[in-house]
């Protein structure tokens, strides 16, 4: 696929299924290039018409030009919208749902409830054309946790090189910097930490395998989990 | 010397609200900053020709620093008032946090609620529902009452510090908590700007119209958690170990009342065959010899005739006669189904976590769907409840537990539903059969 700075509804088109030109989840130089050109051309970006391009282009000049010459000089690669859209679906299905939940119950009358409805209808609107490129960004959790073994002999260098040897998720990075923290009488526990992608891992993909160590490990509990 | 409290602050807060960078600057502010670090970055924003050295840098910086797998020590936000240390959690998007939030020892005393002023930015956050709601109502069934409110982006150009904005979404805000239980008497409001600081530890020049507290004066007028000193001694056991030369010791956190040395103690459920008398030998917390353990306290605890085998993980420890733990029968607990794809109805036997136990208990019956905040009944003997639906539901537990009733002793009776990885619904138990 190519790309021109002047058809900004081709580019439109492409950043409405993707984060970057380039298709993949990283930006590569053509996100670059068109980008100044664009600059250079001076093209208005309307946020209204074209809501996709103007938060692309205002994230792609938040990098450094040394940054961007980094990026790789891939093809860009389209992938059919229809394959990205179900995602997209399924979330808001969610977050209806969760409106159901602990939505207000219904108790002022139904014309202030709509005149409200429409208020807010309209603000949403207002604001998702401004500033649609938040959304992009990933939600991750760091994750601290303790893991308890049973004897004072036991090796928790050794356990701890087995936790990130064998525990390996998408969407997981481990802080490979774990600590011994005593608990009493001599015996210690492992206290290690990750992040998470909040969509990706569930805490128990990691704790269900290290629990299941029945010979070497007694409980792994969460310490913390903070917001990254 | 005397050592201050300690405060735990939740925050909560959509995505879009300015919630970390309102934590951020309050830690940068208030917090044990490391001033050759301050120095570190000062150099280097010097180096990238930034004029501007400030908040915003530092926390550019250290996101970026984080996100790339970060020492353990920096993940907790800590920072010290002449009044309390206060450790802040800012919750997570994740959805495993609901169980963290009613398993985990962490417990908040006190919580921001933080809301944007943006037009548009409240409307779609905190209008729409959805997780921050859930959360703050999870957090007030848990037992939290005090909360701040800090309405954010005062700064914002549209909203350029808008008495009457600040004004529409307090009312906005103050409705819905009221609506959840809360009593405004310990609602506090607060016009800020997290980004420029506004009102975080100093009055702004630019709402003269806000006489009230800042956040910092606000946290510092809480009124603290009390201990439960006086109760009867519960510590729910979190891990047994066999050390040589001394023998068993067990770990976990006193919930109430103080534990000491040279005293008979009991634990239930109890898997020994004979209950010798069980003793305290000696208590320690990280190495050193205490005492007694207080409420709070994280301590290990050796017990003299104690077996390996004798009890596992989830057992809670007390003193002998009438008032000690006991194995229960079943219990009726107040249930709010957060969710679940189908209905519950009777016979259904998923595992409830609660306090370090982990049981299958089966619905043995549902007893009637009741009013969340009132407390009413709305139907006798339903025949299934639903996501959003609270309900008065009688547990039998598949396997010996020992829980409390939540008004006696909060830590013991409150409880998560899991299926299939998932937090169906959240309890607090309201009675208890003893076997």
């Amino acid at each position: 696929m190519t790309f021109s700075a002047t058809d900004l509804t081709t580019l439109e088109k492409h950043l409405a299924a993707h984060t970057y030109l380039s298709g993949t989840d990283k930006p590569a130089k053509v996100d670059a290039d068109i980008a100044n050109e664009l600059k250079e051309k001076k093209v208005t970006l309307n946020a209204a018409t074209h809501p996709n391009v103007y938060a692309w282009f205002s994230f792609i000049g938040l990098f450094t030009p040394e940054a961007q010459k980094t990026w790789a000089d891939v093809t860009p690669v389209h992938v059919p919208a229809a394959t990205q859209a179900p995602k997209k679906e399924a979330k808001k299905e969610t977050k209806s749902e969760e409106v159901d939940l602990f939505g207000d119950d219904d108790e002022e009358d139904a014309e202030a409830e709509a005149l409200r409805e429409k208020k807010r209808l309209e603000a949403v609107a207002a604001k998702e054309a401004r500033d649609g490129k938040k959304k992009k960004a990933i939600a991750k959790t760091i994750l601290v946790f303790n893991v308890k073994v049973f004897e004072a002999e036991q090796d928790l260098d050794v356990l701890a090189k087995k936790i990130y040897d064998t525990i390996q998720l998408e969407g997981l990075v481990w802080n490979k910097e774990h600590k011994k923290i005593p608990v009493a009488f001599g015996m210690f526990m492992l206290q290690m930490g990750c992040i998470v992608e909040d969509e990706k891992v569930n805490t128990d993909d990691i704790f269900e395998p290290i629990q299941s160590w029945e010979e070497e490990v007694q409980s792994v509990d969460i310490e913390t989990m903070q917001k990254l | 010397m005397i050592t201050k409290q300690h405060l735990s602050v939740a925050v909560f807060g959509d995505v879009d609200s300015g919630k970390s960078t309102t934590c951020g600057h309050l830690v940068f502010k208030l917090g044990e900053v490391d001033q050759r670090k301050i120095d570190e970055l000062k150099a280097l924003a010097e180096k990238e020709g930034k004029s501007s050295f400030g908040f915003a840098y530092v926390m550019d910086r250290t996101k970026a620093e984080r996100s790339r797998g970060i020492t353990i020590d920096v993940t907790m936000l800590k920072f010290n008032t002449n009044k309390y240390n206060y450790t802040i959690i800012d919750t997570p998007g994740h959805k495993d946090f609901v169980k963290n939030m009613i398993t985990g020892t962490a417990q908040a005393d006190v919580g921001i609620l933080i809301v944007t002023a943006e037009k548009g930015g409240f409307e779609a956050g905190f209008c729409q529902g959805g997780q921050t709601k859930e959360h703050v109502l999870l957090a007030y069934t848990l037992g939290l009452r005090q909360i701040i409110v800090c309405v954010n982006k005062m700064d914002d150009k549209l909203v350029n510090f808008s008495e009457e904005r600040y004004e529409n979404i307090k009312s906005e805000v103050s409705l819905y908590l009221q609506k959840i239980g809360f009593n405004l008497k310990n609602v506090q409001f607060i016009p800020i700007s997290g980004y420029h600081g506004h009102n975080l530890t100093e009055k702004s020049d630019c709402m003269p119209w806000y006489k009230g507290n800042t956040v910092l004066e606000a946290l510092d007028s809480v009124t603290p958690p009390v201990r439960p000193i006086e109760k009867d001694l519960r510590v729910p056991i979190q891990g047994i170990y066999k050390v040589d030369g001394i023998g068993i010791v067990v770990s976990g956190r006193v919930e109430s009342g103080i534990l000491q040395t040279n005293k008979s103690i009991c634990f239930a459920p109890f898997e020994g065959k004979t209950k010798s008398k069980l003793e305290v030998r000696s208590i320690e917390a990280h190495h050193a010899k205490l005492s007694e353990g207080m409420p709070g306290d994280n301590i290990g605890f050796n017990v003299k005739n104690l077996e390996y085998k004798d009890i596992s993980k989830g057992a809670v420890c007390g003193y002998v006669g009438e008032r000690a733990p006991r194995e229960c029968e079943s219990f009726e607990a107040q249930v709010i189904v957060i969710n679940h794809p189908g209905s519950i109805k009777k016979g259904y036997c998923p595992v409830v976590n609660v306090h370090q136990a982990s049981v299958s208990c089966e619905f043995e019956e549902i007893l009637r769907k009741i009013d969340r905040k009132t407390g009413a009944s709305i139907e006798e003997n339903p025949s299934f409840i639903k996501n959003g639906e609270c309900a008065l539901v009688k547990f039998r537990p598949k396997k010996a537990v020992c829980v409390e009733t939540f008004a006696n002793n909060a830590p013991l009776g409150r409880f998560i539903i899991r299926d299939m990885k998932v937090v169906v619904a959240i309890g607090i138990i309201k009675s208890v059969n003893y076997k």
